[in-house]
């Protein structure tokens, strides 16, 4: 898949011929960058006029690869390096800061920072590569992670298994923006779900090294490739690149396209690269609905821009235009997507916004008719849980930092934490000298916090902004030499431990991987001991036709093979709990909506997930009423490695 | 061959906007020095502060990690 990638990707970047033939890094970046994101619009194309077809798929990836493999192997033309600047010098940036010096793309020595000592390179470096292999083998066991088994595979495989994107009315996610699902479905298609989650570890390297291009500019390669080994050794990015996740994949896009928008708008550089810009931005959006609040702050340092720097108001704007329009084309589909079904192109966000524009709250505008009684048209927005733990107020704002590094679990969990890297290392720039180009990407992140704090306070949704803290980390730490040598020797020891203490953390979390990732256990064997849902899913796999349909209260679906209904989505559209007017009437009414079984979850014992139990007392009561009515396939529990207990219940409604 | 050399534009005029701007700057940020000359060492207590609060992040993480609060 990567080569494939690839091979649509470089003709692409040689045609733009802005990157030096000889930079093969970024060459390398940004074709298979850009290549993910044609391909994921290639597969878009072909689900929207249903041809999602498994042997389509590996033919056409075959040949993208066999091309790729060919090309390099007999070798390819090469292009002429056409950078021409806009003629208009770049003004002085506004702190008086040093401009950088003429440099050509990533190949710049920064002016202020001498290279790193070798041993300090080599050594982060190889932290990096230490915890990069470790999430590789952890990607390589079969997928957990709930949100991968309740949508980001889950769509796809029944995407693929329908061979269209259909519209699933109780699946608030099926229409959210889904570029990354493509690329999952794309692995499904030729392997399975160990495949599609590798492509979310190869975003994080691939987001690594869009850190180097991002830094490269502004340090100098040699730092550069040590912004990029923090990236990676960042808990939570490193964490997600063993889950078939977004966020990561969403982090890349966003880091490409501001690498793209620095070229041209910071260091005067070719107009074309505002096309590579709008192509990684347009990847973005179709991504995540957060790439949208990325924009608007590199929408409003770009005005800034614009209005500081009167000579280059054109050039400014004409790429603005540029950009908008390359992004609007890659990354619109899944918006228009969504307004056609929804109502709402941000669903289930603003939906009281958007309702109160379409004067009427009606659930899916364009779905299938009510069949199973959708109504209620109130209801329609999904309950969103607290999603701003500290508030709105201003002191918050301005603790949060530490909050979020202290208290990880409260904003997403541990799982996803940048870590203390951050915390330590950035305040440090108040004591450096000042260096162009850092204000302006400080000043990116500073006002992407402040929207993430208004907005949703997860701390995935930070990761757009890692590599610009990298960067200012890693300038920090350059500037290091400026101390006298006992602090020094202190912020250095502190440092490397934390250095040493990040990149541990993925080495221990694989060893509960690495039998499967080697082969010594089965997946199956593996997923029974880790996945609560499988058994059940073993289970229906064996006994129920492929055309069952599943009402379940757990959200895990990715690993049964008929269709599964999260039961408190199809609950809040349809209402169907008020319709059962007597005990015995569930299993009748269940099936008159076109369910055929229902799977039970409850918690027993631990902090873990809690479901809510409207389905399990109402099956109980449809029990005691007629017993005869539901027949049990499956009843077992579940032990987390987080010591919680679950219940599960298959049963088949009669 | 012999680099380009920029030109910058002309410095518009002091505003009172960018003066506060610069006493703010100078007041939390380094001075920049010049690329070929070495920079001055920072000054001890700014260092000491500096490290000081490396220490107390790297500690308050170890005690949260630990449970100690």
């Amino acid at each position: 898949m990567t080569m494939a990638a690839f091979t649509i990707g470089r003709p692409l970047v040689r045609g733009l011929r802005v990157i030096a033939p000889d930079d093969s890094l970024a060459i390398g970046v940004w074709s298979i960058a850009l290549g993910f994101i044609m391909a994921g619009l290639v597969l878009a194309g072909l689900a929207v006029a249903g041809l999602l077809y498994v042997p389509l798929i590996g033919v056409l990836t075959l040949g993208a690869a066999f091309y790729g493999f060919g090309t390099m192997l007999f070798g390819e033309g090469k292009f002429a390096v056409a950078s021409r600047g806009t003629g208009v010098p770049a003004a002085r940036d506004d702190a008086g800061a040093m401009p950088a010096p003429q440099l050509q793309f990533g190949q710049s020595v920064g002016r202020h920072c001498s290279s790193p000592p070798r041993w300090v390179r080599r050594g982060v470096l190889l932290l990096a590569a230490a915890a990069c292999a470790a999430s590789l083998f952890s990607a390589l066991a079969p997928p957990i992670a709930g949100d991968a088994l309740c949508y980001h595979l889950e769509l796809p495989k029944t995407f693929l298994a329908e061979h269209r994107i259909n519209f699933l009315p109780f699946d608030d996610n099926s229409t959210f923006p889904m570029l990354t699902e493509m690329w999952y479905l794309w692995g499904l298609a030729l392997d399975g779900g160990v495949a599609a989650q590798l492509i979310h570890w190869e975003m994080g390297i691939l987001l690594s090294l869009a850190a180097v291009l991002l830094a490269a500019p502004i340090l100098g390669r040699p730092w550069a490739w040590i912004v990029g080994a923090l990236v990676v050794l960042t808990p939570g990015i490193n964490n997600q690149m063993t889950a078939p996740l977004n966020d990561v994949a969403l982090a890349t896009l966003t880091t490409l396209a501001l690498v793209a928008w620095w070229q041209p708008v910071i260091d005067d550089e070719n107009r074309r690269w505002f096309i590579l810009a709008g192509l990684a931005a347009g990847g973005a959006l179709g991504t995540k609905y957060v790439a949208l609040t990325f924009a608007a702050v590199v929408g409003a340092i770009w005005f800034w821009i614009w209005w500081r720097q009167k000579a280059r108001r054109q050039f400014l704007l004409q790429g603005a235009a540029v950009v908008c329009v390359v992004a609007v084309s890659v990354g619109g589909l899944w918006y228009l997507r969504a307004a056609w079904y929804r109502g709402n192109p941000v669903f289930p966000f603003l939906a009281k916004t958007f309702d109160r524009l379409r004067g009427d709250c009606a659930a899916p505008v364009n779905g299938p008719p009510g069949k199973s009684g959708i109504h209620n048209p109130e209801s329609v927005e999904p309950p969103l849980a607290n999603k701003a733990p500290l508030g709105r107020d201003p002191l918050h704002l301005l603790l949060s930092p530490w909050l979020i590094t202290l208290h990880p679990e409260q904003f997403g969990g541990r799982a996803h934490q940048l870590g203390l890297l951050w915390l330590a290392a950035v305040p440090g720039i108040f004591w450096t000298r000042r260096l162009r180009g850092l204000f302006t990407l400080l000043a990116l992140a500073g006002g992407y916090w402040v929207l993430w704090y208004l907005m949703r306070q997860n701390q995935r949704f930070l990761y757009p902004i890692v590599p610009l803290l990298s960067v200012a980390a890693v300038w920090v730490w350059s500037e290091l030499g400026l101390l006298p040598w006992r602090p020094r020797s202190v912020a250095i020891a502190a440092f490397a431990g934390m250095l040493a203490m990040v990149a541990a953390a993925p080495l221990v979390r694989c060893s509960a991987h690495l039998r499967v990732a080697l082969g010594l256990q089965s997946r199956a064997s593996y997923l029974a001991e880790h996945e609560p849902t499988y058994r059940a899913a073993e289970i229906a796999n064996q006994l129920l036709p492929a055309d069952a349909r599943i009402l379940s209260q757990d959200y895990r679906g990715f690993y049964f093979h008929q269709q599964v209904v999260r039961e408190n989505v199809y609950r809040r559209y349809s209402r169907y709990d008020r319709q059962i007017q007597q005990p015995g009437d569930l299993s009748r009414s269940l099936r008159q909506a076109g369910f055929t079984h229902v799977l039970l979850a409850e918690s027993l014992a631990g902090t873990g997930v809690q479901y809510d139990a409207t389905l399990a007392r109402l099956t109980d009561g449809q029990t005691s009423a007629d017993a005869e009515s539901l027949l049990t396939l499956a009843d077992y529990r579940f032990r987390d490695s987080d010591g919680s207990e679950r219940r599960y219940r298959l049963l088949m409604l009669r | 061959m012999i680099a380009p050399i920029r030109l910058t534009e002309e410095a518009p005029s002091e505003s009172g906007l960018r003066s506060a701007r610069r006493m703010v700057a100078a007041v939390l940020f380094e001075r920049e020095t010049s690329p070929g000359r070495d920079a001055p060492r920072l000054a001890a207590w700014r260092a000491w502060l500096f490290v000081g609060w490396i220490v107390v992040v790297a500690a308050a993480y170890c005690a949260h990690l630990a449970g100690l609060f």
